[in-house]
């Protein structure tokens, strides 16, 4: 096979390892007009991570 | 085959000229007078073809060139008219010999790509014919040489000038039908079409710049060619095939950890509207990182408004967020008729393991016709655990879904290129 190809199936193992990840963590995972009281933050973003 | 270059004085002009093209020339037409003679009959004359004008070619008998690492000499050429809805095509097919690889032809395109043509001796399982080309629905294909060919042409076109030596026998105003399909790098073109025509298949290929010099002749297109286009990228069916392997894939992820409303972690069941406010209390595994809350009242041509608010274990309000609910129905000369939901859900982040209190107030309330109108009697909240968000696994399987589009997308540009000359027109 060549680099080129390996190089794709290593870039595309990579997306679908870095979805997985930030599903895991639960990104983007509020919905909108959610609020972050302590940081005045809002929607589907970077919601939440309190404490 | 023999390889003899044979010299003559014309039969009927008495001109001097050389003969080349071996042992299997079976015509010769004389560039002076226009008489064709009998090769195999010591030259008899066959016909003599007066008032020809001969056509602007960079190319003559006796040239030669390399092809594929083949030396080639041109032995005769031939010009063809082919006249359709009132437009006229003419190019010039040069015969072309070489003593160890037998016979081919040279043609100088409209658009000044050079091809060689040759025949081949395989034929695809089916044949096709004009009748059917004009009888089918769908552009046809044939596969020749374990290769899908797409239908690109048909042609009718008659002679009408010819000079120097051929191994068949043609005359002026000799017509030839044949249909043309092209693949990968090359062009197949079939002719005999009735019981007593042979059937032909010859290949067709783009000269390389190399090819076209070694007849001392630089390359100089001037028009778009259906070879000319770009070859398909070559790792078109891998990046493909990859890109839909990993939107599968990612599809399967989703799937698998989907957990719609989640782990069960509190819940009012259903209770009065007049309960409200409510505390859930609940604690969240260390998995957990999101908190679902579904919320459901019977709220009928009404909306109403919940707040709702994260406290964690300290007491410290952490997060807060609304979610408004209405639904409304009725009938109209369409029938019956339903806008909204009676159910709606707000998904918080959370930190785990980690106890939290979640308080839901219903603050504000109406009717279609009046404010603060109570159109609701009961409320069920559930919370439930989330492990995963699907918005990331969404928009990886978008990426895919964007690679797999963009590749197809550049490959049917490109068929489109090819076939922007081509005779098949799609029926509505």
């Amino acid at each position: 096979m060549s680099p080129v190809r390996i190089l794709f199936l290593l870039l595309c193992a990579a997306i679908l390892g870095g979805g997985y990840y930030l599903s895991s963590q639960g990104i983007w995972g509020a919905s909108a007009g959610v609020t972050s009281i302590r940081t005045g933050s809002g929607g589907m973003g970077g919601v939440g991570r309190v404490k | 085959m023999t390889t003899e270059v044979r010299a003559i004085n014309c039969p009927a002009c008495g001109a001097g000229q050389t003969i080349h093209g071996g042992g299997r020339v079976q015509t010769h037409v004389c560039p002076y007078c226009g008489s064709a003679l009998d090769a195999l009959d010591d030259f008899r004359v066959l016909a003599r073809y007066t008032d020809m004008i001969r056509p602007q070619t960079p190319l003559k008998p006796g040239d030669t060139g390399t092809i594929r690492g083949v030396a080639f000499t041109v032995i005769g050429l031939i010009r063809w008219v082919e006249s359709y809805g009132g437009k006229q095509w003419r190019w010039v097919d040069h015969q072309v010999f070489s003593p160890t690889h037998g016979y081919g032809w040279i043609t100088v395109e409209d658009s000044g790509h050079w091809s060689f043509t040759r025949k081949l001796r395989v034929y695809p399982r089916q044949w096709l014919t004009p009748d059917m080309v004009e009888r089918a629905d769908d552009r046809p294909h044939l596969w020749i040489g374990g290769e899908r060919m797409t239908y690109y042409e048909t042609s009718d076109a008659r002679i009408d000038y010819l000079e120097g030596a051929f191994n068949w026998v043609p005359r002026l105003g000799d017509r030839a039908t044949s249909i043309t399909l092209v693949g990968q790098g090359r062009m197949v073109t079939i002719s005999g079409f009735d019981d007593d025509t042979e059937r032909e298949v010859e290949e067709t290929r783009l000269l390389t710049r190399e090819e076209q010099e070694s007849f001392g002749v630089a390359p100089q297109p001037h028009g778009p060619h259906p070879l000319a286009v770009r070859p398909r990228w070559r790792h078109h069916g891998f990046v493909t095939a990859v890109a839909a392997g990993f939107f599968l894939l990612t599809a399967l992820f989703g799937l698998a950890f989907g957990n719609g409303d989640g782990t069960p972690l509190a819940g009012t069941g259903r209770i009065p509207v007049s309960d409200l406010p409510v505390e859930l209390e609940f604690e969240t595994a260390p998995s957990i990182r999101l908190v679902k809350l579904q919320l459901y009242t019977d709220v009928s041509n009404g909306w109403a408004w919940f707040d709702m608010e994260l406290e964690d274990e300290a007491g410290e309000a952490v997060l807060s967020g609304g979610r408004e609910i209405s639904y409304y129905s009725g009938r109209d000369s369409d029938g019956r008729w339903t806008e909204g939901s009676q159910r709606g859900s707000v998904v918080f982040p959370v930190d785990s393991p980690e106890r939290y209190t979640l308080s839901v107030e219903m603050s504000e309330y109406g009717s279609g016709q009046a404010s603060d109108q109570l159109t609701s009697s009961v409320v069920d909240i559930r919370v439930g655990g989330l492990r995963f968000s699907w918005r990331p696994l969404a928009g990886t399987a978008g990426v895919f879904l964007l690679i797999f589009l963009a590749t197809q997308a550049a490959e049917f540009l490109r068929r489109g290129q090819i076939m922007a000359g081509s005779d098949w027109t799609e029926e509505d």
